[in-house]
């Protein structure tokens, strides 16, 4: 089939697998979220009921059957309004149509900065900072993961290549967030060089200067932990790819017509090789957004997976699905951008084989 | 290739003539050889894990004992003094019984708290301490229904009013270790300056029991700041049994998630590669769902909302893990299927599900062992995780648990290394093994091809 | 006239787990000047080898052990691996490989692969118009050069490879199965190509193939290698119309023939070149085995002319 239609029908694929994934969630969800809701409308029902009498006990006799009636009245509203008294399938249709418009509605709990109740404001008031702090740790690791793997592959036998097998054994046995809550009791509270967490200092400056580089400074510890576990298993990766690139027929051509070894690498290789390495880097940036949760935590780093620690922890459900489908819209935008790099890199893409 | 060739024993093999494959081999088994005895030995220290009162006599947030070693003056360990009873008066209602204490102190800190025990067969009504120093100073302790061991944080009140009589004002976070300052500091303005009088201690207990009451055991604990081969955490509990205890944990929710989920996994994978068509796309496209759930957040939302036990997490993690191995499984597949399709193609005419489990399986077992492996750490980093946020199966001691009171107790600011190291040197320690071996067997199967 | 490529008891071996494979044992061969010689045999028999030997390609746990190569008198083995590279290497060496192989890179169209070539081995001449050049003779569309290598059929793919083989007018030309993957009338085709670019080029050609029918048109000397070993070598004519060798007898036997109504195979097995039986390498499938084939191992002489045969029946 020809590759528009191809790019067609993996744009089909993945609207349903969005769908898909978030009825997923909601599915897990739905029992907990039910009962919590309840309470919630018991609680506020007994606020209101409170603040009734409250209010009329300096007006002589109460009439309990009238306030009743009121409380009564604002409970079915709180219930119609948290869509409880709907048939279960109503519900779910309604939210899967609300988040494949992107209209996450407003959280149960949760604020903004802004004091905005909008799930959409709460989750753009904090995914910036993940960005900030883990796709640009992400960038180092794919630059740095790159260029080692690359070494290794170009010098295999040698101190490279025994390097890298030793620090992807890092990655794969460490968690970020253990590193970065030793580097905190280490580097900031046992010498205080760095920040023990937060984004910047407190109070923050108001200078834009003055502000990036109290960002910087805090972002070393959690920088420095992230590139250390994960580099060594990006390296890893890349060097499998280059190296299973290398026993292909057209490497020993290459050298038969007196191509040396590292233009047969740099060029030759690395570009047969990038289409795969795209995925990878693909997958990478993506991952970087869900993945930060705990080392977030520990940090007291306020992006995305601190959110959503966050929202879990309130029952806040409107924001659990608005994350979730923000984290999986990036990975499935990920990966079709990849499609697309993918196209361009590999001439035998285009045409459609 | 014969089946020979891709049997299991060339991977044993493989793995065993490599050198960090015998390591790998080896720091395995002595793990699942500790953890049989972790079980063993400690099987009921295990049910008091959560039970604060079993370690009311240990040292609070001590370091490792080997830490004596660096400075002998200012760490150690526990010291015990036992005494004898004396009945000083007994009458219908009530008797009173001494229990007196004299001893030496010439460290150069104070103890990090002073333990009480007094096992008595009937409730002591009241119990009442004169504490005296080398220099003739006195405290006095005092409390009602007190338990069988009580602490210096029993006696709060009464040390709060003599720490305020001495400094002016009553401190304001009050721990063991300050109280203890205050018992065995130069009175005045530096009580808690840290000086230590050193010298000849007495501590009177005198206690108010019933009649007929017997003094079945007693000890004076000077605590020590040292304990174990890993220190203790903020209930005394020695960071050694926890870590071993966690181990069986560990190696198993590692196994199961990982043989689960590889082998549901690559089983998936291998037949959605090797049958090809629809119903490689339509497994193709399911696989793509797990792959795009977020597994962490979900992982906590699950473990939030349902928590799960030991088997029910394992079970959650395979459910959102197999896709990676499937996907791995499914592209091999594919380029066997184009070697091993020509001879299927002329030998057997259409390939059926024997083809399959002789052809096929065979190819796929090295991925299997290498991610089986591979995923065993992964699995156990993935629980250890869990554990720290809080999400664990309750009751289940886990390293991420510790690291978590770790946290919560500021372990970071208040420089108790130990605690927030230790354990996370176990995770290291026990992935290491399984991701040496992984990796080996990886690379035999990209080396023998 | 000597030869221009004389390789003297060249030794290959491999170094693997299961033990040291010969690939290659003490062969000697020569090419002389506008000579086309074949070397025959069956699959592993070490035809591949000794060709990547020649170009010096051999990789680890593979290792030139022993032997000579003299190329035009010098001993090309002795020479460093970049003078290797810069002097011989293509420019006077040059080598195409079996028709399946991907010998192109696929992500590079066809004229950049063969303008790169020109450029490392710094060519001085217009390299566009050379290209063009080289396409012609191959008998390609100049369109070709903008083309993929994934875009062209076998047969295409193997001209265009032969063109860049070609591209700095190199004096020998190794041929490792070049036409095995394609279809009869394709090789037809290729076989003829070569011919014309031996007669128009002066071309010195080594063709390695185990198709027997295939070596009867095009060659004028004929090696015959098994397991390792030569086993028999002489005029190519003279060898087809009177195999001495067992082994040779066996594989014209084999060739498909239209007159016969059978195909006769060669029972066995090749032995596991780490492997190799006592005495002839040949001796567990030889119908003529005698009780000194399995102790000695015979050594390749000179029987009549330019004939040699390994064996102890002469």
């Amino acid at each position: 089939m020809g590759y528009k239609t191809y790019l067609a029908k993996q744009v089909i694929i993945y609207v349903t697998v969005l769908i898909a994934a978030m009825s997923i969630l909601y599915v897990f969800t739905y029992p907990v979220i039910q009962t919590v809701l309840r309470k919630t409308i018991q609680d506020e029902a007994l606020h209101f009921k409170q603040a009734i009498l409250k209010h009329a006990s300096g007006h002589g006799t109460l009439n309990m059957t009238k306030i009743n009636l009121e409380v009564h009245r604002y409970e079915a509203q709180l219930i119609s309004s948290y869509g409880l008294n709907r048939p279960v399938y109503a519900k779910y249709f309604i939210q899967m149509y609300n988040l494949m418009t992107f209209h996450f509605g407003n959280a149960y709990y949760l604020t903004a900065p802004s004091g905005s109740r909008k799930v959409s404001a709460i989750i753009a008031a904090y995914l910036p900072y993940t960005i900030i702090l883990f796709t640009t740790g992400t960038l180092i690791v794919i630059f740095a993961g790159t260029i080692i793997g690359l070494l290794s592959a170009r010098y295999a036998g040698t101190f490279w290549d025994k390097l890298v097998p030793t620090i992807a054994v890092i990655h794969s046995s460490l968690p970020t967030w253990w590193l970065g809550f030793l580097f905190i009791a280490a580097l900031a509270y046992g010498i205080h060089a760095f920040p023990p967490g937060g984004i910047t200092s407190v109070p923050p400056p108001k200078n834009p200067l003055m502000y990036s580089a109290s960002m910087l400074y805090h972002m070393a510890l959690p920088l420095l932990a992230f590139t250390i576990v994960n580099v060594g298993g990006f390296a890893y990766i890349i060097r499998s790819l280059v190296i299973s690139t290398t026993k292909e027929d057209f490497v020993v051509t290459a050298k038969a017509r007196g191509l040396s070894d590292s233009r047969i690498l740099y060029r030759h290789i690395l570009k047969t090789a990038s289409p795969a390495i795209s995925t990878q880097v693909a997958l990478a940036i993506a991952g970087s957004f869900a993945g930060g949760l705990t080392t977030e935590i520990v940090f007291n780093w306020h992006g995305l997976g601190w959110l959503t620690y966050v929202a879990i922890l309130s029952n806040d459900l409107p924001v659990i699905l608005g994350i979730t489908f923000v984290l999986t819209v990036i990975l499935l935008l990920a990966l079709f951008i990849d499609e697309l790099v993918k196209g361009y890199l590999d001439p035998r893409l285009k045409v459609g084989e | 290739m014969s089946s020979a060739e891709t049997g299991i024993k060339l991977y044993l093999n493989t793995i065993l003539k490599n050198k960090s494959g015998i390591v790998g081999v080896a720091m395995i088994i002595l793990f699942i050889a500790l953890s049989i005895y972790g079980m063993a030995a400690y099987k009921n220290v295990a049910s008091e894990w959560n039970n604060a009162n079993y370690w009311r006599t240990y040292p609070k947030v001590a370091m490792p004992a080997w830490m004596i070693y660096f400075s002998p003056n200012k760490i150690f360990s526990t010291k015990t003094f036992v005494s004898q009873p004396k009945t000083l008066y007994s009458s219908s209602s009530y008797e009173i019984v001494q229990v007196d204490y004299k001893f030496k102190w010439n460290k150069g800190s104070a103890p990090s708290d002073v333990v009480f025990y007094v096992d008595t067969s009937s409730p002591i009504e009241t119990i009442n301490i004169v504490w005296k120093k080398p220099d003739g100073a006195q405290v006095t302790l005092s409390q009602s229904s007190p338990s069988e061991a009580t602490d210096l944080l029993s006696y709060t009140s009464s040390l709060d009013s003599y720490i305020s009589s001495q400094i002016g004002y009553v401190p304001p976070r009050v721990v063991a270790s300050t109280l203890s300052k205050a018992l065995f500091g130069y009175e005045g303005k530096g009580l808690l300056n840290g000086t230590v009088e050193k010298g000849t201690y007495e501590a009177k207990i005198t206690l108010v029991v019933p009649p007929h009451t017997k003094v079945v055991a007693n000890k004076l604990y000077l605590e020590g700041n040292a304990y174990g081969i890993f220190g203790t955490d903020i209930y005394g509990r020695p960071l050694g049994i926890g870590i071993l205890l966690g181990l069986p944990n560990a190696l198993e929710i590692g196994f199961l998630t990982s043989i689960i989920s590889v082998i549901g996994g690559v089983i998936i994978g291998g037949i959605s590669g090797y049958l090809g068509g629809k119903t490689d796309s339509a497994i193709n496209w399911v696989t793509l769902v797990m792959l795009s759930l977020p597994i962490l957040p979900f992982l906590v939302v699950m473990s939030y909302v349902m928590r799960p036990t030991l088997l029910m997490e394992a079970l959650f993690i395979s459910f959102l893990v197999w896709s990676f191995y499937a996907i791995i499984a499914r592209s091999s597949a594919q380029s066997i299927r184009k070697e091993v399709y020509v001879e299927a193609d002329k030998v057997l005419g259409i390939p059926s599900y024997r083809t399959f489990f002789t052809h096929f399986m065979p190819r796929l077992t090295p991925f299997a062992i290498a991610y089986t492996a591979l995923g065993v750490p992964a699995g156990i980093i993935l629980v250890e995780t869990l554990a720290f946020l809080g999400l664990a199966p309750p009751g289940l001691i886990t390293w991420g648990a510790i690291l978590n009171g770790a946290e919560q107790n500021f372990a970071a600011v208040n420089g108790w290394w130990w605690w927030i190291l230790f354990p996370g040197l176990m995770i290291i320690l026990v992935s290491i093994p399984f991701v040496i071996i992984g990796f080996s067997v990886e690379r035999g199967i990209f080396g023998g091809r | 006239m000597p030869p221009i490529l004389s390789i003297e008891n060249l030794s290959i071996h491999f170094y693997t787990p299961k033990g040291v494979r010969k690939a290659v044992d003490r062969v000697s061969l020569e090419l002389n000047k506008k000579e086309v010689v074949g070397v025959a045999g069956e699959s592993g028999s070490g035809k591949s080898t000794l060709a990547l030997g020649i170009m010096r390609l051999i990789a680890p746990p593979g290792k030139i052990v022993d032997g000579k190569i003299f190329y035009h008198g010098d001993d090309i083995l002795r020479y460093s691996e970049s003078e290797f590279n810069s002097k011989i290497r293509w420019k006077k060496i040059a080598m195409i490989f079996q028709g399946s192989l991907n010998g192109f890179t696929p992500v590079f169209k066809i004229g950049e692969q063969i303008e790169e070539v020109l450029e490392v081995h710094e060519y001085k001449g217009d390299f566009k118009e050379r290209v063009k050049e080289l396409l012609k003779m191959v008998e390609l569309d100049p369109s070709v050069a903008d083309r993929y290598p994934h875009e062209l059929s076998g047969g295409m793919k193997q001209r265009a490879f032969i063109a860049m083989a070609l591209a700095l007018n190199p004096e020998v030309l190794i041929c490792d199965e070049p036409t095995t993957a394609l279809d009869v009338i394709t090789q037809a085709k290729i076989i003829n190509l070569l011919k014309t670019l031996k007669k128009d080029l002066g071309l010195s050609i080594i063709f390695i193939t185990h198709d027997m029918a295939l070596l009867s048109e095009i060659s004028d000397k004929l090696y015959i290698m098994y397991a390792g070993g030569i086993m028999e070598s002489g005029n190519s004519l003279d060898i087809y119309k009177n195999p001495k060798h067992p082994y040779t007898q066996l594989l014209m036997e084999a060739i498909a023939d239209i007159n016969k109504d059978y195909i006769k195979g060669i029972p066995g097995f090749m032995p596991d070149l780490a492997n190799l039986p006592s005495g002839c390498r040949f001796s567990d499938r030889c119908p003529y085995a005698m009780d000194i084939c399995r102790r000695k191992e015979p050594e390749l002489k000179k029987i009549e002319g330019d004939r040699n045969v390994a064996c102890w029946l002469y």
